[in-house]
């Protein structure tokens, strides 16, 4: 008895001196010229295998052996810094500042350093892409206009809807099983002009990762991608304007400090002036879009941080004549607006949280009158949300990560009002208000086995509560990375995610009448099972990385119309939706550099995507409407000189599909008083519109510095040779035949483009 | 001006490259025959029979819409085909009426009973075969029209059996001769070129087993004389038939649909063809309208 209890005691001490040999360091990084907080900046040790990269705020944490060390730390575009660590600093955040890079052509000066696309190699979480935010500017676009939903199409996995849509369609998903949210609040509408333009103005954004799976358990609600958008935090050392003119929209950017290195704010603004353009030769366009982001960022104590964003952006139309008959006026009001108040705070050394209040409103209001005619409709969605999020450093070996969130949706579906002889026909509605409360609670782990193994297990047990059900969905999730060298890693992944809420849409465009709509107690929650593989090569010496992705989608209780279905203005929507399956399954391919002279990346992608509804399709399994099989994209940044840079995009796509008409045939009414001629289709979606590709460069001319004056020239040019990307099927008869033609929307489109800075 | 020639300029740049239509192949439809059946009470299966077309052939339409004209029907007629039923134990062969129209003289009607059509259009290679049950008679109880408030209504009534059953109401006007509501023939059944009024079809789901009364909204139906000769008819139709109908009914009133929906093909219960063999058979009346109310 004596001996065991002496070797329990020795067991107990070895454990308390094996625990007091680690030290645990954090702090956070941030950029030494503006005070704005770097996401996914490494920081690791030199000559240890010990590192890790800096959270959506700048926070970081490491668990060391009780020693000295040489932290390095180092993000794309900022000069390396090395800071000393011991003992000393366990108990004292540090907070380190980092410096811009300056412009330097020298490929040598890409020298091995951890960069995020080397952080995003290491980690253990597979689909995982950073978009560059330096480089998206110049990347060329329609009309010169930035957008980061275009450019995540140029990703492999990302397919677009028709040219110049703003849809996304990933790994087989459909448009509405995306998480797109700014500063954690979720944007419903992500575009203006029927979808031509994304509502993301890019002198906002500081920061952009996609998602395409499996996920980590703090991510949920959507099947198939999360983005996550950061907006820019507001320099907190000096005051700050920037913004440019281009030939569709101007923008405007504010940066200041309220408070040095304590407190600071941005706003930022963009509008289109197509209408005013118009105005200028006498002609009437009623329409414009804008959007303004807003936030502001307070430093409340070397431990507290808070955060306010916001985001208000809107589609008008106005229209108003005087025809014969009398007056006419049409318009729409379409848009978003959301609010995001968080908190972030680090408990002791190792455990930090962001608490967070959400509130988004999308809403749509259509109006018409007509002599003594009106007709009103409006529809909205209103969250309201809490989300708790914690990040524990156990030792070096494990991380852990959980929380939970409650979101309370109230949707008001279309609103109609009617007067005069209209009435008749379209009578004035209010359907009830729908509620749905989405909650998640999820638990995840990074846990180093060895030197080259690692798992990450987690689980997300989300629900939702309508009125008459409540669904609740277990979702494990599980990451494995296997390093076979540092530049050779495979890794492999799996993950369940639910959706609570899809978009009923009555077209392949966005429209104004594209509602979001609860699950309810007939309408099942959509479910995915992903499960995916891959390999990483990176070589760091010239800062490129290859990956090379499969996966394998299962979805179920998949949303489609049923034939014939009217979702216009139909409140009765679930008599007139089916559920159904889905997969999808293919492989990606990523040739990536971020760094030096040129940079960019090649996408390529190869997938199939089916879906099997029992009400559609004689219940046979049809391709989804964009099955593109083949998927490349060339993307491109190259620093001719030190001022002027040259970029270009080369995409080749499989076109979308589509069901034509091939016959008809005469068949007697059944009342026997009449003959109609009814249309023969393929089966659903047999027929692929024609392959296209298309080239589209941007040249930037940086003028020389003034003072603080900085400006820079962009003249570009989409679809530089003029190629056709189909967008619209008719059927032509004429003296050479009877065919089916393919119609595109956007020819070759120069564009000048004027940004400063100052 | 300059500044206005400018903007002139950049917007002609914008618009003024819209890269050609390209073509695409698509791969032609083999035409099959068509069918469309009639039952008239209480021995005559009507079936008409006719061609489908590629549109993207020569010889038919110009459009992928065209509208049926006499020379396209002409066409599609199928002539001299063998048609059968057959049920139970017995083939009956129909002739042909007309092009495109054949005819038993003596196919009894028993409720329940599998009739099964089978067609050879030998000039084209085409044959087809369907099956499908006859549904069990049910006659109308009451039937009259009347005026309520000045509009229109036909009110019926009926007892639906305890199965499933799905009902077909048709009230059209005879554009023919006055007809004797006694003595009616084989004329009143065929409605070609008679004016539609009102088609309804709905299931016994709210009153699966029970007597319903019902009433069909004629409001709009304007008549043409003093007192208009209808005439309207109750089927009880098959689950495949309601399906058919129903979708065809929601197709032609959704022009939403038609422009931002998926294309729908109607579905078939013919092997190897189009169109739908419906053994249904209406309980017909003659009725005369009442007096409108002034």
């Amino acid at each position: 008895m004596n001996r065991n209890y002496f070797l329990f005691l020795l067991s107990l001490f070895s454990f308390q001196f094996a625990f007091a040999q680690t030290m645990k360091i954090s702090g956070t990084v941030s950029d030494a010229e503006s005070g704005e907080a770097i996401i996914y900046a490494s920081v690791y040790v030199n000559g240890k295998p010990y590192g890790t990269t800096t959270n959506q705020y700048g926070y970081f944490s490491l668990i060391l052996p009780n020693d000295t060390f040489q932290l390095t730390i180092s993000n794309i575009g900022y000069s390396e810094k090395l800071v000393t660590v011991s003992p000393a600093n366990f108990g004292t955040p540090l907070h380190i500042k980092i410096s811009k890079q300056a412009a330097t052509l020298n490929e040598v000066a890409v020298k091995r350093k951890r960069s995020s696309l080397e952080e995003i190699h290491k980690s253990n979480q597979m689909g995982t892409i950073k978009l560059p935010m330096k480089d998206l500017k110049n990347i060329p676009l329609i009309a010169g206009e930035s957008d980061i939903i275009k450019i995540a199409q140029l990703l492999p996995g990302v397919q677009a809807g028709g040219e110049g849509q703003a849809r996304m369609f990933v790994r087989g998903g459909d448009a509405d099983q995306n998480l797109i949210i700014l500063d954690e609040a979720v944007v419903y509408n992500i575009s203006h002009l029927l979808g031509f333009f994304s509502v993301f103005n890019s002198d906002a954004i500081k920061d952009i990762t996609l998602l395409k799976g499996p996920f980590p358990a703090n991510y949920g609600g959507r099947l198939s991608s999360v983005l996550d958008i950061r907006m820019n935090e507001g320099n907190m050392n000096k005051f700050n304007i920037a913004g440019g003119v281009g030939l569709l929209s101007s923008r405007l950017t504010v940066q200041a400090p309220l408070w040095k290195n304590k407190a600071s704010f941005m706003i930022s603004g963009r509008r289109t002036y197509v209408d005013r353009l118009f105005k200028a030769v006498d002609i009437t366009l009623p329409y414009y879009f804008y959007d303004l982001n807003a936030k502001l960022n307070v430093k409340l104590g070397a431990k507290d941080h808070l955060y306010y964003s916001s985001y208000l952006g809107d589609d008008v139309l106005k229209v108003s004549e005087s025809v014969d008959e009398g007056p006419f006026k049409f318009g729409f009001v379409l848009g978003n607006y959301t609010n995001t108040l968080r908190w972030n705070h680090t408990y002791k050394n190792n455990l930090f949280s962001n608490i967070s209040l959400i509130n988004t409103n999308f809403s749509y209001n259509i109006n018409g009158e007509f002599n003594s005619n009106a007709i009103y409709i409006s529809s909205k969605v209103n969250d309201y949300g809490v989300k708790a999020d914690f990040t524990l450093d156990h030792s070096y070996r494990t991380k852990f990560k959980f929380g939970a969130q409650a979101i309370q949706h109230v949707f008001r579906p279309n609103i109609i009002s009617t007067k005069g002889e209209i009435s008749d026909f379209l009578k004035s509605a209010k359907p009830p208000t729908l509620l749905a409360l989405e909650y998640a609670l999820y638990g995840h782990a990074d846990y180093k086995l060895s030197e080259k193994w690692e798992v990450a297990p987690g689980i997300r047990i989300s629900g939702s509560t309508v009125t008459g059900k409540n669904y609740m969905l277990l979702e494990p999730r599980l990451g494995v990375k296997y390093e076979l060298t540092k530049n050779d890693i495979f890794k492999g992944g799996y993950s369940r995610m639910g959706q609570y809420m899809h978009l009923v849409s009555s077209s392949s465009v966005a429209m104004p009448t594209d509602l979001w709509y609860p699950v309810t107690a007939k309408m099942k929650p959509q479910v995915s099972d992903q499960l995916a593989v891959g390999y990483s090569r990176m070589f760091p010496k010239i800062a490129t990385s290859i990956t090379v992705e499969s996966y394998y989608k299962w979805m179920q209780n998949l949303v489609e119309y049923k034939e014939g279905a009217n979702l216009v203005l139909n409140n009765n929507f679930e008599n007139e939706l089916l559920q159904g399956k889905g997969t999808a399954y293919g492989a990606e391919f990523l040739l990536k550099r971020d760094e030096g002279r040129l940079t960019g990346w090649i996408g390529y992608t190869l997938s199939w995507t089916n879906r099997q509804f029992d009400g559609l399709n004689e219940g046979k399994l049809f391709p989804a409407k964009y099955d593109r099989r083949h998927n490349l994209s060339i993307v491109a940044n190259y620093k001719i000189t030190k001022r002027v840079s040259l970029s270009a995009v080369w995409v080749y796509m499989s076109g979308a599909r589509f069901t034509p008409q091939v016959g008809a045939y005469p068949m007697l009414n059944s009342s026997l008083t009449g003959i109609e001629l009814m249309p023969v289709y393929t089966s659903r979606n047999a027929v692929s519109m024609s392959p296209n590709h298309r080239l589209d460069v941007n040249l930037t001319i940086k003028c020389k510095n003034k003072h603080r004056w900085k400006g820079e020239w962009q003249i570009g040019a989409y679809n530089v040779y003029n190629s056709i990307t189909p967008y619209q099927i008719y059927f032509k008869a004429d003296d050479t035949g009877k065919k089916y033609m393919q119609r595109g929307i956007f020819g070759f489109i120069p564009s000048v483009a004027y940004n400063f800075e100052f | 001006m300059k500044n206005i020639v400018v903007i002139l300029l950049v917007i002609c740049s914008l618009f003024a490259c819209v890269p050609e239509d390209k073509e695409i192949k698509v791969d032609g439809f083999s035409e099959k025959l068509v069918v469309n059946s009639q039952v008239i009470p209480n021995s005559i299966m009507l079936v008409s029979l006719t061609r489908s077309f590629s549109i993207l052939s020569d010889g038919y339409s110009d459009t992928a819409n065209a509208s049926i004209t006499n020379d396209l029907m002409e066409k599609l007629l199928v002539s001299d085909a063998i048609v059968t039923v057959s049920y139970g134990s017995t083939i009956d062969t129909l002739f042909m009426l007309a092009p495109g129209m054949y005819t038993s003289v003596s196919t009894p009607q028993y409720s329940e009973m599998p009739y099964t059509i089978h067609a050879i259009d030998k000039d084209h290679n085409l044959e087809i075969t369907a099956t499908e049950t006859m549904q069990e008679k049910v006659a109308f109880e009451e039937a009259s029209f009347k005026y309520e408030n000045k509009a229109l209504k036909f009110k019926y009534k009926f007892t639906d059996p305890s199965s499933n059953n799905y009902y077909m109401i048709n009230v059209y006007h005879k554009n023919s001769k006055v007809i004797d509501p006694d003595n009616v023939d084989i004329s009143t059944f065929l409605s070609s070129g008679d004016e539609l009024a009102a088609n309804v079809i709905f299931p016994d789901i709210n009153f699966n087993g029970k007597t319903f009364e019902g009433s069909v909204d004629l409001s709009y139906y304007e008549p043409h004389y003093a007192q208009d000769t209808m005439v309207v008819s109750l089927s009880n139709i098959s689950e495949g038939y309601y399906r058919y109908l129903s979708l065809r009914q929601k197709v032609s009133t959704n022009i939403l649909g038609l422009i931002f929906g998926e294309p729908i093909n109607y579905p078939t219960n013919v092997q190897g063809g189009l169109g739908y063999f419906s053994t249904h058979f209406p309980d017909t009346r003659v009725l005369v309208l009442p007096l409108k109310p002034l």
